[in-house]
């Protein structure tokens, strides 16, 4: 479980950070990736900029400033490049507000609640920013125009292309963007003025929004960028994604994932930073009169220049907030799109105590019964019933067994199951031994090695016949199925061919390896071949073998096994475990039948309960 | 190409062995030693698995991992019986008597564990399923073929009674066929899969 | 009892008591016999298949041609060295090609096992029931072999139509059709008793293992009391 857990804004559980659904109520975590305090607007809007001319005219109407600059020709093809902001831009005249928008306004208010959250933080980094502010304004300057630069990229990529290359073309030796230098050349004082409003005027605002940004400002760098491209990516997702792939994942390293572009600004960013001069009147506005209007809008109402600089520095560091936090979810859904199709991590489940207690309490009861039952109850004596007609199948093919007939055994069985397979195949092995049939062998695991030994001894078969070990599972039956002409090297060479054999009896205890059998051997040697001895455990698996006749008869488990000695006139291997074993059955059926009678009772007690509540 | 080569391999292997099969006369030689290489093979990678398992309880050890007391627990056990294999013969019967005297004892004891656990389980089975067509067929079959292990009615020896529990213990038959011919559907259809290379379970 | 006797035994009453502590939950004795199986096993098997596979198919061959390689000896070998190149992290892609032969060789054998030896025989065993000689004698039909055929053939369809998972769209949910689901409820029967007749099975085999193991405990203990 990792730290950052989502809290489900319906039901107030906790979800993985991937998960865009509630895991526990099935709802959308829609607010994960929505702006916060931005309720029913869309998160990614579908125009692209459609953001960018509210905050921009939220600049515009607290501060007004001079009249506008000429434009460079240069910039006139910016301006055609972007004709979604254009129209929005018209459309701004008629929307425009001459308040803060609403959107803007939660937000501020919400991070005004989170004022005490980050009061220390703030107000410590309100000193980190009063020694750093120069850098700092500078940074941001150049990460708003940056910012813009991206919005025109994803808008039309070709275009922009081109505009790069005008832009180029106007740069000068040092690779300044020709309007940023006009800009500059106009205002040369303002980014030194737009530090002095946060250093001068720590209030709480500020200091709060100086803040939440000082401690990302070594990632100043790349916040911005990073805060821009949920916004580029909403917008156009594909011509977004290389511009945004330089800044994914750059937090250690800024400068190695920068375009040619942006690392010339950052350079004449640093420039000049060192050379700029503070100054008293913040004119921010006046940066932004010229980038409005080569983005083709309409400067709007000015605002008084001492309260829009304040505003406007505490709305840029609130809306450079709110860009960051989009831009985390950005990462998150990012995360979650490169997740996808992989397996979640399992979740720890932490082990119920209440299983432990039923295990050990039904565990020693059932201990208990039977060894009591092993020590003091006799032996029960071996009650005559009808034989199943499968077992009597087998009794008749087995009859019918005579000297000089070749009959192959084979042992197939693990030890786990030794006991109960020993007690069937002993009394049969002993009655074919005395009819004079011709017997060998054959194992198919490692480990009958030695249950073959431990089955002869059982059986009282002196001396202990040639074991045959058959390596490779099925490919071994296989081959041994159709290699007719003993040829094959891994085939052991005292074994006959499977056709030479009048019977093969399968001493099995799993189902699988029987179906091996029936798939790989059984197909070539034709029908009426086969005898089967299996645990009770798998007598489900031979049924529909013999129904379709694959299979001539078979005996499942110890009380069938221990009526086809009596039928074959043998004694029945009597394990003293018959009385044991009824008992056993006999507790598992008063299980069945409680875990049927309590879950009945709590279905009826949860249904009263639903009828009084 | 690289990537191709194992694809070109299997289909090309699957594909001989069931031309073999079908012209099993004129391919029959080419069946034995693709069989032979086959049987070769698997064994190998049996052992390539122990070697593997040996390998990463070794360096559990070396490392001195939480719980490398059972890796060396592990390790010189299987050094020892392996030893004692090769040195000794698998077939030596004093060799083959301590294996034995640990396998047999061990296995049947997990398997009689099994049963306590099973019996325990049952307790809470119906309550972590619930009510269903399956759990509720499963309760009341488990129920009459626990009455039926029991043995009383078979030795009651009424002919009526003998054909309904003749019935009764047929009954498994229906469902036991469909699910054979289910999982006999689909390894055919996984089967033909990795013949025509669009399965690699070996690795892409 | 001779020595050799009562040591092993009492490593298997060791071995049972250690197996069966798990009651109390998982802990260090169960864990060690754990590990001590696998280690005994596993050691076996390597030796067993050594001895038994890999020196008299793969090196024999090779020693009986005086150091000479064919083909037939040769490939095997190619292939087994790849394969043991799988052990080392960076070779373990070595091993695509050996296995990549044996999952083909395996995958064929699979195809015509499973249609000869189980799809086959169980589908023919279906429709045979239907066959003239049981359903009718004398021209008369026989109501009880033919309701059994049709019992037998419905259920196994039904059993079936359990897997099948193709749904549609109803209203806002994906959900198969009603002829499906009744089928589906019907296999489910089928399924359950089948499940039931196994689960009593196993059991049954789980418990006559543990009283057998019991049995050979109480006469191990009860020779060496009384000597």
């Amino acid at each position: 479980m990792t730290a950052d857990m989502i809290v489900c804004p319906h039901c107030g559980k906790e979800n993985f950070p991937q998960v865009t659904r509630c895991v526990h109520c099935g709802k959308e975590l829609e607010e994960l990736f929505k702006i916060e305090g931005v309720e029913g607007t869309t998160p990614m809007p579908s125009e692209e900029g459609s953001e960018l001319p509210e905050i921009l005219k939220s600049f515009r109407e607290e501060e007004r400033k001079a009249p506008e600059p000429t434009e460079p020709p240069s910039t006139t093809e910016e301006q055609e490049d972007t004709p979604a902001l254009i129209e929005d831009d018209e459309q701004s005249p008629q929307k425009e507000e001459p308040e803060v928008p609403e959107w803007l306004a939660r937000i501020r208010a919400r991070a005004a609640q989170e004022t005490d959250a980050t009061g220390d933080l703030a107000s410590r980094a309100g000193t980190m920013d009063q020694v750093q502010s120069g850098e700092k304004h500078a940074e941001i300057d150049k990460e708003f125009t940056s910012w813009i630069e991206r919005l025109r990229e994803s808008k039309q990529r070709e275009v922009l292309q081109s505009a790069r290359k005008a832009s180029e073309e106007g740069e000068n030796a040092e690779g300044v963007p020709e309007w940023l230098q006009k800009i500059r050349e106009m205002h040369p004082e303002v980014e030194g003025e737009e530090t002095q409003p946060i250093e001068s005027e720590p209030s709480e605002e500020s200091s709060l929004s100086e803040g939440a940004a000082v401690p990302d400002v070594h990632e100043s760098k790349e916040a911005s960028r990073e805060e821009t491209q949920p916004l580029e990516e909403a917008t156009a997702p594909t011509p977004v994604s290389e511009a945004a792939q330089p800044e994914e994942g750059t937090l250690a390293e800024p400068q190695e994932e920068l375009t040619e572009e942006q690392r010339g600004e950052q350079l004449e960013t640093q420039a000049v930073s060192e050379t700029k001069k503070p100054t008293q009147e913040p004119k921010a506005p006046e940066i932004l009169e010229p980038i409005i209007e080569e983005l083709g809008m309409q400067p709007e109402v000015s605002v008084p220049p001492e309260e829009s600089e304040t505003a406007e520095e505490q709305s840029v560091a609130q809306d450079l907030l709110l860009l960051r936090s989009q831009k985390e979810r950005a990462e998150v859904l990012r995360n979650l799109i490169a997740e996808e199709g992989k397996a979640f991590p399992p979740a720890h489940k932490p082990k119920s105590p209440h299983k432990s207690w039923y295990r050990l309490v039904v565990g020693l009861f059932l201990l208990a019964a039977l060894i009591g039952t092993l020590l003091f109850v006799p032996p029960p004596t071996l009650k005559e019933s009808a034989a199943p007609a499968h077992v009597i199948a087998l009794q008749e093919v087995l009859q019918t067994l005579g000297s000089g007939d070749k009959v192959l055994v084979v042992l197939d069985y693990q030890p786990a199951t030794s006991r109960e397979l020993e007690s069937m195949a002993a009394p049969v092995l002993q009655f074919i031994a005395e009819r004079g049939v011709d017997w060998q062998l054959l194992v198919t695991q490692p480990s009958g090695l030695w249950l073959a030994q431990e089955l002869a001894s059982t059986a009282g078969i002196t001396p202990i016949p040639e074991v045959n070990y058959l390596p490779g599972g099925g490919l071994g039956v296989f081959a041994l199925a159709i290699d007719q002409n003993k040829s094959l090297p891994l085939l052991p060479t005292s074994l006959s061919a499977l056709s030479d054999y009048r019977a093969i009896l399968l001493l099995e205890d799993s189902g699988s390896q029987f179906q091996v059998w029936m798939e790989q051997a059984a197909p070539w040697l034709g029908k009426a071949r086969f005898l089967v001895l299996i645990a009770s455990q798998d007598a489900a698996v031979v049924l529909p073998y013999y129904d379709s006749g694959q299979v001539s008869g078979y005996a499942a488990g110890t009380q069938e096994g221990a009526l086809t000695a009596k039928s074959l006139g043998q004694q029945p291997l009597q394990l003293p475990h018959e009385r044991a074993l009824q008992v056993g059955l006999i507790t598992m059926m008063v299980i069945l039948i409680l875990a049927m009678i309590t879950k009945a009772e709590a279905d009826a007690s949860e249904r009263r309960r639903e009828k009084n509540a | 190409m690289k990537k191709a080569i194992p694809i070109l391999i299997a289909v090309l292997s699957g594909l001989l062995v069931l031309a073999a099969l079908i012209w099993q006369p004129q391919l029959e030689g080419w069946l034995e030693v693709m069989l032979n290489w086959a049987v070769i093979i698997a064994s190998m990678a049996a052992l390539v698995a122990l070697a593997t398992l040996l390998l990463a309880h070794t360096r559990k050890i070396i490392k001195v991992r939480h719980g490398f007391i059972y890796s060396l627990i592990l390790v010189v056990a299987f050094l020892v019986s392996f030893a004692g294999g090769m040195t000794a013969g698998v077939e030596n019967p004093n060799y083959l008597h301590w294996i034995a005297a640990i396998q047999q004892p061990a296995e049947a004891s997990l398997l009689g564990l099994a049963a306590l656990v099973m019996a325990a389980a049952s307790l809470r089975l119906f309550h972590q399923r619930g009510w269903s067509a399956l759990t509720v067929s499963f309760g009341i079959s488990a129920l009459v073929f626990l009455m039926l292990g029991l043995g009383w009615l078979q030795a009651l020896q009424i002919p009526q009674l003998d054909i309904v529990i003749g019935y009764l213990e047929a009954l498994p038959l229906v469902g036991m066929r469909g699910l054979l011919i289910g999982m006999g559907l689909g390894a055919l259809l996984l089967g033909f899969r990795i013949v025509l290379g669009l399965e690699r379970p070996y690795g892409e | 009892m001779s020595a050799l006797d009562v040591v092993l035994g009492l490593i298997g009453f060791a071995l049972t008591l250690m197996v069966f502590s798990y009651l109390f939950g998982d802990n260090f004795f169960f864990r060690a016999a754990l590990y001590l199986l696998v280690g005994v096993s596993s050691g076996y098997i390597a030796a067993v298949l050594i001895s038994k596979v890999i020196l008299p198919l793969l090196i024999a061959p090779v020693q009986a041609n005086n150091g000479q390689f064919s083909l037939l000896t040769v490939v095997p070998l190619l292939l087994c060295l790849l394969l043991i190149l799988m052990i080392f992290p960076r070779t373990v892609s070595a091993g695509k090609l050996p296995l990549a032969f044996l999952v083909g060789v395996m995958a064929a054998l699979t195809i015509a096992g499973v249609s000869r030896g189980t799809l086959a025989p169980q589908l023919l065993s279906i429709i045979n029931r239907f066959s003239p000689s049981l359903v009718q004698t004398s021209g008369q039909p026989v109501w009880g072999q033919i309701l059994e055929a049709v019992f037998i053939l419905f259920g196994v369809v039904a059993v079936l139509f359990t897997f099948h998972h193709r749904t549609h769209l109803k209203g806002d949910t994906e959900a198969r059709s009603g002829l499906v689901e009744g089928l589906s409820s019907v296999g489910q029967v089928f399924i359950g008793i089948t499940f039931g007749m196994l689960f009593v099975g196993f059991y049954t085999t789980a418990l006559t293992a543990l009283i057998a193991q019991l049995g050979t405990l109480k006469d191990f203990i009860l020779s060496l009391i009384t000597g």
